[in-house]
């Protein structure tokens, strides 16, 4: 009997998307916990005690210095043995909107530095606002070896974005590796078809085990509530550690 | 008011007050508190009558917690509360104003009955029309502009960061509007067993949780009751506070686990009048003992009456089983909640606060609880009931001229594209969302609705509606509640939603009363309005709040009173929300069937139509009986197993012309021809019928369903060119073949150039 994979969920002070990115990856057939920063604080929970850590969505710690940037530098400073292990230890990560923002901001993306030495930021939307849109076309691709998108190349998923701070900016982007695009394979940076003025919707590290997005899957996970489009991201994450 | 105070402490035998005494009880006794405005004319008593008299089944709490409570399903109970936050907008600071009104009505749905977790929220807004040029603005007031631009920011400064998706957002512009209106909503989701307010038991804890406290927002309550002025800005810039979300995020986590496991016999949040409020109102009537020096605080020599009346924001109390203290402490630091054990609730009859040895505040319940004595209001008499003659502007007869004229009137403020503003606001966090309030192809077209499954794994669907005028009461405050009452309960029906599965809050904004008899007759009118149409509807009022402040003074002494105001909004539930009817149009070939209800007389009156043309005309008048059984067979013909409505719209402020244009614009290449019958084209394409629903099917049982003829005709069919045709019947040339293109030019324009 195979068990199911585990996920841990984490939440910060502020976090506020990690119900749906429960429900999505228990949709994908992984048992998930969400887990609170004090727990791994008094040492109740660690990081390496799962299989895929999600990062969610949110306003971590209110986001008022630079999206993500508390929470980062909470993680990095208290725990970075904690994510030096869980990454030896091939712990998968996905990061989604500010928890895409915590992983730049931490140094796990786009892959290319240390834990804790940034290489690239989320920069202010060209607008210089926050920007919702419930229906933007986001196009999948697998830069070769991502696990998120594994068989996915391609594939148009309709997605919801909300966020302020989402353009992919830095000093080497020949090395990122682009697994989401705004409207084309391509990508276009044209508002609205991208919120932010990047073409780039989502990103992973080298080892495809580790990637952040700032559309929503984890609100497209059923017909419902505008169609199960993101549902595949979440399978393939959870399929790979099967 | 102070006559009655000094009886009282001679009755006591007391010869000196203490400061926070007489805060206390002045705030207990402010309008903002104690409604004094409403209850001396005793319209409360009439809403709670008639919602009681009603007996609805689906009506679990009404008028008696922070929001009120309905039956949803499978055991999940709804609640609802709409708040308004004017004198911190208008006269203190429009953004801090702006982010505390969201906190504020999200606190009085987290801390109904034992905790409700919110699902959606709202932001209406009115300001003068932000265009206008600075010398017009009064000394002491915001210019518009600023007001809307900074109102944006403020909300999507809070409700974001709050991860509650925005359900509605409505900018209006009236040039009255100095002292403008400024409402929120929040709609929640609790279990039915926990949706009955507690009371709190002898030896119960009192709990404070939330951001610490400092010497913000003092006197919120009492200078919010209070006219503003051209110095209100100035002297009484304290008044408003500057919202922390995050603070108020995490304790939204919390409460519902501390409710599940417990530790929460009652509560309430810290609104206006802060501790002296929340812990004052929950130990009534059998007692309460606390200590200030206890409260967390942001400056250490905050005085002790600042600390009992400050309002600083997201904080809350809750009474809590002293078994189940360490269990709740446990909870709220894993989630990050500061808190504190102020005291405990008694049994002596009276609210006492010390600060370490000092008594603060001593009074019996028997006086802080009781109303205090109420503003005396003259009520004018009806003015003798005139007779306007109907006089309206002749209609273009060149389809050139006719579309002009369409173009400007869809680039009026209240009814242009707003949508800049609601691609600011997060509408489909918590991943719930069935129907945003913006939709259509390109994102852009405004529904009249949301839809959400507040409970994850349900297909339990939560619908809300929100209609407001500030133009109909100008004409009739009567008929303008009964106008609205149809037009919110109609939004939800047209969607899908049973007319037996709605309830409402209603937010009334008038200006001051207790110096204007005709004021006070003009807001009894209205309320008697809504409260005639709840009956006749079936919709009971659940909650809402008053608010009877609107008037501006100017530097000059010039009294400018707000437009009497209304809003609904209508909270409904369906057992599947994948049956909600879209608007847009979605095929070519489906009739457009026009049904109107009970409507008894059509007209222009309160329109945008004639707010931009001269003549006068009447209000269009509803028969609500007759409504009700319109929207009961709508509901039958939507429902039957072959029912098919491709798409809908209800008729409202903007006329039947403006919801062809959303409902063509949103298809994204779809357009319409339609067929005037031998009424007035400005009447038929412009007048506000509020209780009529436009629809598009390709079921034609529609006809035996809706009685065809005397309420529902069909008017057009659905085409495949993008443009909108109007031809009267008989007629061998059209009125107008208007492309849509060139009618959203305008249309798209008018708002956005104001915030962007």
């Amino acid at each position: 009997m195979t068990t199911k994979p585990t996920v841990c969920v984490l939440w910060f002070p502020g976090t506020n998307c990690h119900q749906e990115m429960k429900r999505a990856f228990e949709m994908a057939g992984a048992n998930v916990q969400i887990v609170l920063l004090q727990e791994i604080i008094n040492g109740r929970r660690t990081l390496t005690d799962c299989d895929i850590i999600g990062f969610p969505g949110g306003f971590s710690f209110g986001d008022h210095f630079g999206s993500g940037r508390v929470a980062a530098f909470d993680l990095v400073s208290r725990f970075a043995d904690q994510l030096r292990a869980a990454r030896e230890k091939h712990v998968l990560m996905l990061g989604v909107c500010n928890g895409f923002q915590i992983l730049v901001a931490a140094g796990l993306l786009p892959g290319d530095g240390e834990i804790g030495t940034p290489t690239a930021l989320l920069d202010a939307n060209l607008s210089a606002r926050f920007e919702h849109w419930s229906e933007t076309k986001v196009v999948l691709r697998d830069p070769g070896n991502s696990l998120w998108t594994r068989g996915l190349d391609g594939r148009e998923v309709i997605m919801p974005v909300a966020h302020a701070e989402g353009r992919l900016v830095g000093p080497t982007p020949e090395r990122w590796r682009v697994m989401a695009t705004y409207g084309t394979p391509e990508g276009t940076a044209d508002y609205p078809a991208s919120p932010n003025g990047s073409p780039i919707a989502g990103i992973c590290d080298a080892s495809g085990e580790v990637c952040g997005l700032m559309p929503h899957p984890e609100r497209r996970i059923n017909a419902l509530h505008g169609g199960d489009g993101g549902l595949a991201i979440f399978e393939a994450g959870v399929n790979a550690v099967r | 008011q102070l006559r009655e105070i000094v009886w009282f402490y001679e009755d006591q035998g007391r010869t000196t007050a203490r400061d926070a005494e007489l805060e206390m009880i002045a705030a207990a006794w402010s309008d903002h508190c104690n409604h004094s405005t409403w209850k001396a004319m005793g319209l409360l008593r009439l809403l709670r009558m008639t919602t009681e008299d009603m007996d609805h089944p689906l009506v679990i709490s009404a008028f008696v917690d922070n929001s009120g409570v309905m039956k949803f399903y499978g055991g999940y109970a709804l609640c609802i509360k709409g708040e308004t936050h004017i004198s911190p907008t208008f006269g203190g600071a429009p953004y801090g104003g702006i982010m505390t009104k969201h906190g504020g009505v999200i606190r009085d749905i987290i801390f109904t009955a034992q905790g409700a977790w919110p699902f959606a929220g709202t932001t209406v807004m009115a300001t003068v029309d932000p265009h206008i040029s600075w010398d017009e603005v009064p000394a002491g007031a915001f210019h518009p502009e600023t007001v809307v631009r900074e109102a944006i920011r403020g909300t999507h400064d809070y409700t974001n960061p709050m991860g509650i998706p925005m359900a509605w957002s409505e900018y209006l512009e009236d040039g009255r509007n100095w002292k403008g209106y400024a409402l929120g909503h929040s709609v929640g989701v609790l279990p039915e067993a926990r949706a009955q307010k507690g009371t709190p038991q002898s030896g119960d804890i009192v709990l404070y949780v939330g951001e610490k406290t400092g010497n913000d927002g003092l006197h919120g309550a009492t200078v919010s009751s209070a006219k503003m002025t051209s110095d209100t800005a100035t002297v009484d810039a304290a008044h408003v506070q500057i919202g922390m979300p995050i603070g108020e995020r995490v304790f939204m986590e919390a409460i519902p686990m501390l409710r599940d496991a417990d530790c929460i016999r009652a509560c309430t949040d810290c609104g206006a009048a802060g501790l002296a409020s929340a812990v004052g109102e929950m130990g009534n009537p059998n007692g309460v003992s606390i200590d200030l020096a206890k409260v967390p605080l942001k400056c250490a020599t905050t005085l002790p009456w600042q600390i009992l009346l400050s309002e600083s924001q997201e904080r809350g109390v809750l009474a809590v089983p002293p078994e189940k203290l360490p269990e709740a402490m446990r909870i709220l630091t894993d989630y990050n909640v500061p808190f504190a054990v102020l005291g405990v609730f008694t049994e002596t009859k009276s609210f006492v606060a010390m600060h370490g040895e000092t008594v603060v505040v001593d009074l019996p319940y028997s006086y802080l609880g009781s109303d205090g004595p109420l503003p005396k209001i003259a009520v004018a008499d009806h003015p003798e009931e005139r007779h306007y003659q109907q006089v309206l502007q002749q209609l273009p007869t060149a389809p050139e001229a006719w579309m002009q004229m369409l173009a400007a009137h869809l680039t009026r403020y209240n009814i242009c594209d707003q949508s800049a503003a609601a691609h600011r606001y997060d509408q489909t966090v918590q991943g719930n969302t069935v129907l945003p309030y913006i939709g259509g192809d390109r994102q852009n077209m405004p529904d009249e609705l949301a839809v959400y499954t507040p409970v994850p794994g349900q297909r339990w669907g939560a619908g809300l509606a929100v209609a407001t005028s500030q133009r109909y009461a100008d004409h009739d405050p009567y008929v303008c509640g009964k106008l609205l009452m149809a037009q919110a309960m109609t939004r939800l029906v047209a969607a899908g939603f049973s007319p037996d599965d709605i309830t409402c809050n209603v937010n009334v904004y008038t200006p001051r009363v207790t110096d204007s008899p005709e004021n006070a007759r003009r807001l009894c009118d209205l309320v008697s309005g809504y409260a005639v149409a709840s009956r006749e509807l079936h919709m009971p009022v659940i909650s809402g709040k008053d608010s009877s402040s609107g008037t501006f003074m100017t530097k000059d002494n010039r009294r400018i009173d707000a437009p009497l105001t209304l809003t609904v909004a209508a909270l409904g539930r369906m057992p599947d929300a994948s049956r909600v009817i879209r608007k847009p149009f979605a095929q070519a070939g489906d009739r457009i069937i026009l049904f109107r209800p009970g409507l008894v007389q059509t007209g222009l009156g309160g329109s945008e139509y004639l707010a931009a043309h001269p003549g006068y005309d009447v209000l269009p008048h509803l028969d609500l009986v007759a409504l009700h059984m319109g929207l009961v067979a709508y509901h039958a013909f939507t429902s039957h197993k072959d029912g098919r409505v491709h798409s809908r719209s209800v008729v409202a402020q903007g006329g039947l012309i403006r919801r062809l244009f959303e409902m063509a614009l949103g298809s994204g290449g779809l357009g319409c021809r339609i067929h005037l019958s031998d009424e007035n084209p400005a009447h038929l394409l412009f007048a506000e019928w509020n209780g009529a629903i436009v629809f598009a099917t390709d079921d034609d049982s529609w006809r035996q369903f809706l009685k065809e003829g005397s309420q529902a005709i069909e008017i057009g069919i659905v085409t495949d060119e993008p443009t909108i045709r109007v031809r009267q019947r008989g007629a061998d040339h059209d009125l107008f073949n208007a492309p849509l293109a060139r009618l959203a030019d305008g249309w798209s324009t008018t708002f956005t150039e104001v915030v962007q």
